[in-house]
């Protein structure tokens, strides 16, 4: 089932046929079988006859270059092999089992079981240029045992069907389970029937995304949506010291220039405290120099004149700010590449005076007096918070975290980690595999009830 | 020279133009230059600009060689250059904040110079501009901040009547549907040519929600349709060829009597299809300015000319623009189009100050949405290039 663009009208039976043929398909596969297949496929595409070709393919359709592109496919294979996935379902689903038999509930005494039964057919929704987004989507409905019908966005087509074409080289029965196709979303028949047939949907997408498709759902059917998300960085004064400072800017500038800066996990502004052992003015030159260290191994990728045309406007506009600053005490500041092409672009804005946004990796450096602001700022954006990075000691840590955590943010991290969730990672605050399947108890025939005779 | 000097000078090129005369580009180059200065002079924001570049307006004799004002810069700072003295401005337009900024702000200090560019001009594109206005937008009063809306208005004064009649949208942009198609009705009976106008969106969902076989309107001869393009999530997107059609047969005017306006909140003339240009189907048209504005398409990592016939950035010279900023850094992807030396072009691309692609957001984007509360069509910046 799938097929190779260009493909004028995708077949709208298709989701019909997936949810008429899958779960057969994919009932004959128990759970330990479809982990197994799928590390063998994440394993397949990281090989040395297979990455090449593939990153070459991703990096021209998501217009990354390939040192980046490279990046992208080897850290997504990875967490879709069996260690990763293993992992995964224990923090979701209590482990394999339950996908396959009525497993104890941990907790119910008695005897009560349940189950994690998946849906017969689900429709999954990509958009935008982020590679491995639908991959990943796509892998997570073969771990539950969905059949799905996976449309990427335009720059994520090619990984999530080399992904399937080798899970279906693998086990050709999943070819009656698994479909991607691409299409201009909101149009066209095939989603239409998708729509119908699908007993669950998965999105990911803009707000206006998420809504159309919701506005276009039966109203029993789940909707599983990740809309655009932010995030952001802060850095302790503690952190700031000599034999540390040079490989946090490091971290910091790869975490920016991961995804070319487009992936929700990527920091777009980080927090800098002032009053450590590495002055800001002292950091934001060693993050510009380790911007441009990183862009000379993994360059950005190709970026069309509207791209361009907004770093240009945020770059002009800061250096106004910076002229009419009239010699302010922090100093509003501008950092490029040497060549000053487009590449990327640091902006020290102390006062936070430079609205909008840029294009390429644009990253915006606040020095704050203390975190504490920082978290106020914050703290506005609510839900739309999603990982913060947080360079401090593990006390303060942990205290910031908590406040993020009640302000809105689902993740906090290091700038190593952060543009590279691990495979468990509570996705925008839930278990993503958990919300593909739905539980069925199975309540043991009697004495189990809870006992209130003896209160 | 002085401000009131540069006005008189300039509005005597406007009404030349409204006249039907020609304009000697020469007058209108040598204009521009001494604009500039002036704006170098008593501008904040333009004088902090060419100090930044090291420049000496003074020393500069070719308009081309000031260095053009981001348009992103109205949303940092207020962009005006009055002499010492003057007063608050006559009026503050907005736009629609879709860089994912803050909304921008053109604070405006001489309307009669905007009326008389924006009449000129249209006078010479509509052919005719007719005097009856219904329109699928707010009254100027009810949205005093909308450039677009105080456009119209300006329209609908020009027919004679107040200003405020032929509106049919609530200040918060609910369309009044039925109010319009009175309006088209009467228009029809009074046999008077009308101008309807609004934002692509606005159209969109006005047609789609006339009911099947609603009958078709025929809109007296010398009727214009003016839509403003922009479809921003607000409809459902319909591609500009189609959606011409769709109101030719609903108004019952011809297409080339549907004419596509580009305009910027920041910039106080405005952009038409020319006559010559509405013979063709929508996407092979072109837009115009007035002979007070220049408009160059320029790389946008070298601010140089783009390479002959490839896209570039829009940057425009606006006269009319004397007590804010003439030389304009759009955000707008263009190419040259139409017959050469007339200095046409058109924007083919992605809709200007479209978010970087992917599932990040910055901070700003999240609380300038959050503030504004954004309200469709508020900012004027419509144009071809909003279409998908």
């Amino acid at each position: 089932m799938n097929r190779r663009a260009p493909e004028p009208e995708p077949d709208a039976e298709l989701p019909g046929h997936l949810r008429r043929s899958g779960p057969p398909a994919m009932g004959a596969l128990p759970a330990r079988r479809r982990l197994q297949l799928l590390d063998r496929a994440a394993r397949t595409l990281v090989s040395p006859s297979e990455l090449p070709d593939l990153v070459t393919r991703v990096a021209r359709e998501a217009s990354l270059s390939g040192p980046v592109a490279g990046d992208v496919v080897r850290r997504m294979a990875h967490e879709w092999t069996r260690p990763r996935m293993d992992a995964l379902l224990v923090a979701d689903l209590g482990g394999p089992d339950a996908l396959d038999d009525f497993v104890p509930l941990p907790g119910a005494p008695g005897g009560d079981r349940a189950k994690a039964v998946p849906d017969r057919f689900a429709l999954h929704v990509g958009s935008g240029t982020v590679p491995g987004v639908s991959a990943t989507s796509l892998a997570r409905s073969l771990v539950v045992g969905t059949p799905a019908l996976v449309k990427p966005g335009t720059g994520d087509v090619a990984l999530t069907r080399a992904l399937l074409d080798a899970l279906v080289r693998l086990e050709p029965s999943l070819a009656h389970a698994l479909a991607v196709e691409a299409w201009q979303g909101g149009t066209g028949a095939l989603e239409a029937r998708a729509l119908q047939e699908a007993e669950r949907v998965v999105v990911y997408g803009s707000d206006e995304t998420v809504a159309a498709i919701r506005s276009r759902m039966g109203p029993a059917v789940p909707l599983v949506a990740y809309p655009h998300r932010v995030s952001l960085g802060m850095v302790a004064r503690e952190a700031l010291e000599e034999d540390r400072a040079p490989a946090l800017a490091r971290e910091v500038a790869e975490a920016v220039s991961a995804y070319d800066q487009r992936g929700c996990v990527s920091p777009r502004r980080i927090w800098v405290e002032e009053g450590g052992g590495v002055s800001v003015a002292r950091f934001s030159a060693l993050l510009e120099e380790a911007m441009d260290r990183h862009a000379r191994t993994h360059p950005v990728g190709p970026m069309d004149e509207a791209e361009r045309s907004s770093v240009r406007q945020l770059r002009e506009v800061a250096g106004l700010v910076a002229e009419m600053d009239d010699g302010g005490p922090r100093g509003t500041r501008v950092g490029l590449p040497p060549d000053g092409g487009p590449g990327w672009t640091l902006l020290v804005d102390p006062g936070g005076q430079v609205r909008g946004t840029g294009g390429g990796r644009t990253l915006v450096l606040e020095p704050v007096g203390g975190l504490e602001e920082a978290l106020a700022t914050a703290g506005q954006l609510g839900t739309a918070l999603q990982s913060v990075a947080v360079e401090a000691p593990p006390g303060r840590r942990l205290r910031i975290a908590g406040e993020l955590a009640a302000l809105g943010a689902t993740r906090i991290t290091s700038f190593k980690r952060q543009p590279w969730p691990p495979a468990w990672w509570r996705h925008d605050g839930g278990g993503p595999l958990r919300a593909l399947v739905r539980w069925v108890a199975l309540e043991a025939p009697e004495g189990s009830a809870p006992d209130h005779s003896s209160s | 020279m002085t401000g009131a000097g540069l006005r008189g000078r300039l509005l005597a090129i406007m009404d030349a133009h409204g006249r039907g005369g020609a304009v000697d580009p020469v007058q209108v180059e040598e204009l521009a230059v001494e604009v500039l200065r002036y704006q170098a002079t008593h501008g904040r924001v333009y004088g902090a600009l060419c100090r930044r570049r090291g420049i000496d307006p003074a020393r500069v004799d070719r308009w081309e060689a000031f260095p053009p004002v981001p348009v992103r810069a109205f949303q940092a700072f207020d962009v005006e250059a009055v002499e010492d003295g003057a007063g608050a401005p006559e009026a503050i337009f907005r736009t629609s904040g879709t860089t994912g900024g803050p909304r921008g702000v053109h604070r405006v200090h001489d309307l009669e110079l905007y009326h008389r560019s924006l009449l000129a001009h249209a006078r010479r594109s509509l052919v005719p501009l007719p005097g009856r206005v219904v329109a699928l937008l707010p009254s100027p009063r009810a949205r005093p901040d909308s450039s677009l809306v105080h456009m119209v208005g300006q329209f609908a004064r020009y027919g004679g009547a107040g200003g405020e009649e032929g509106f049919h949208a609530s200040p918060e942009w609910v369309l009044d549907t039925a109010g319009f198609e009175a309006a088209l009705e009467e228009a029809q009976v009074a046999g008077e040519p009308v101008l309807v106008a609004g934002t692509a969106f606005a159209f969109v969902h006005w047609l789609d929600g006339r009911p099947a076989g609603a009958r078709h309107h025929v809109l007296p001869a010398g009727s214009r349709v003016v839509e403003t393009g922009g479809f921003k999530g607000r409809s459902r997107e319909v591609e500009p060829a189609e959606l011409h059609s769709l109101l030719s047969a609903a108004l019952g005017v011809p297409g080339g009597a549907i004419v596509n306006e580009y305009g910027m909140t920041e910039m106080l003339s405005q952009f038409w299809e020319p006559p010559d240009a509405r013979v063709h189907p929508p996407g092979e048209r072109w837009h115009e300015g007035p002979p007070w504005v220049r408009t160059r398409i320029l790389d946008p990592d070298t601010l140089e000319p783009a390479e002959a016939g490839a896209p570039g950035v829009l940057c425009h010279l606006d006269l009319a623009n004397l007590h804010s900023a003439s030389l304009l850094l759009t955000e707008d992807v263009g190419v040259p189009a139409g017959p050469p030396g007339r200095g046409g072009f058109r924007v083919p691309g992605r809709v200007q100050g479209a978010p970087p692609r992917g599932c990040s957001l910055a901070m700003e984007e999240v609380l300038a949405a959050e503030r504004a509360g954004e309200r469709p069509g508020e900012g004027h910046r419509e144009h071809p290039g909003a279409y998908p």
